[in-house]
């Protein structure tokens, strides 16, 4: 008659299981079956700003009194977003540039992602993307500039809710496996158990990443040298022997004009 | 007859020493090119790893003294030539004359190089002694370059 009992409440949790795959759909599933015994009309709120459907804000965090029939209130942040710029810029000296950007990035809290010859990619702190964009501005002549803004709010809300969700049905399984009579039923429980785990993990990192690509923006420059005249006016003496100096004529190399 | 064997061979010496005009010693572990590779100097030498020391003399017809060649020079290699000067230095030649030794860094197709050139005056002459190299390598050689610059006489 236990083994009957214990089977059946594995079969229910195996069932919910796999509905966590759905996270969003579980809680609001959660949510509606509890609105029987408690407040609908809030449920049915909560339930919209799950689905990111009400203007205003989302659900960062759903408390978890709300499917159990309770009433406590979502809270409300400010939108998650990515922001990406790619820049090409025109320099003077493109190596002297690119360590300019990394030593800036690092000022600013950030770290220099890849370096490749004169283009570099840069993580900065996400309050300080707009500082940054305008100071590389202000390094040369901006020839080409992209920025982009990925709102990433409905998938943020999402996996943190996943999360939860599988971290709750974590701790039931649990639960579950201590008070296992049978070998095969324990078996059987920790075969789940591993495979919730490996989910709890697996969101655990995507959210991780998420949350880094918040907290972080990416900004990729690529520095080019000057290739026409800029403004400044130079003089050059005449005497001849004086443009024969230098290391292209010593070693026999091409000559590199540098003369606008 | 003795005497005029004497004034002949002066002469031929004194002509001799006169033609040569100013002279470096080449460091030791580096080779004289050949005439055909000179390129318009008149000592021109080469590590196995290719740094290069060389020699050449110029009229200096305008006068000018050691401060005014300098600064010129800088001036061009960093104005116009994409040179980075890194220290001038006050210095004397093997042969007493009193000249500037410049360093300079230089970049060239994403490589490092080094460029030196010692200027000194010799009478209405312009000496120029300059050596140049990959920077790694020039770095192994750079006390021998060093050296043979300040050795001009």
């Amino acid at each position: 008659m236990r083994a009957i009992t214990f089977l059946t409440c594995f079969l229910c949790i195996s069932i919910l299981a796999s509905l966590g795959c759905e996270g969003v759909q579980h809680e609001v599933l959660a949510s509606e079956a509890s609105a029987e015994y408690a407040g609908a009309p809030e449920l049915e709120a909560k339930a919209m700003r799950a689905r990111g459907m009400l203007a205003g804000g989302y659900v960062a965090q759903t408390s978890a009194g709300g499917a159990n029939g309770g009433s406590s209130v979502a809270k409300v942040d400010p939108r998650k977003m990515i922001y990406t710029a790619n820049l090409r810029i025109l320099v003077a000296e493109p190596r002297q540039s690119v360590q300019a950007a990394r030593d800036y990035a690092i000022g600013l809290g950030g770290y220099m992602q890849n370096l490749t010859g004169n283009s570099i990619v840069m993580r900065i702190p996400t309050e300080k993307f707009e500082q940054a964009i305008k100071h590389l501005e202000g390094m040369g002549v901006v020839i080409d500039k992209n920025i982009t803004a990925q709102d990433v709010t409905e998938r943020y809300v999402d996996l943190e809710i996943r999360l939860k969700n599988s971290k709750a049905l974590l701790e039931k399984l649990r639960n579950l496996l201590d008070r296992a009579t049978t070998v095969k039923d324990a078996l059987q429980v920790e075969r789940e158990i591993a495979r919730v785990q490996s989910e709890v993990e697996r969101l655990e990192g995507q959210l991780n990443r998420l949350k880094s690509q918040i907290a972080y923006s990416t900004i990729s420059v690529t520095f080019e040298q000057y290739k026409q005249a800029p403004p400044e006016i130079r003089t050059r003496l005449p005497f001849r022997w004086l443009y024969t100096l230098g290391i292209e004529r010593l070693l026999g190399l091409p000559e590199t004009r540098h003369l606008y | 007859m003795f005497r005029h064997s004497l004034t002949i061979t002066v002469l031929l010496g004194s002509m001799f020493f006169i033609g040569c005009g100013a002279q470096m010693d080449i460091p030791a572990d580096f080779v004289s090119v050949g005439r055909e590779n000179l390129r318009g100097y008149d000592q021109r030498a080469i590590s196995a790893d290719g740094v290069v020391v060389a020699l050449r003399t110029l009229a200096n017809e305008q006068n000018g003294d050691i401060e005014f060649w300098a600064v010129a020079s800088g001036n061009e290699l960093v104005q116009n030539r994409g040179h980075e000067l890194v220290k001038t230095e006050d210095v004397t030649s093997g042969s007493g004359l009193a000249g500037k030794l410049m360093t300079f860094k230089a970049e060239k197709r994403g490589q490092d190089f080094i460029y030196l050139t010692a200027l000194y005056i010799k009478a209405d002459q312009i000496v120029l002694a300059e050596a140049g190299g990959k920077a790694e390598a020039f770095e192994a050689h750079a006390d021998k370059i060093r050296k043979a610059l300040l050795s001009v006489r």
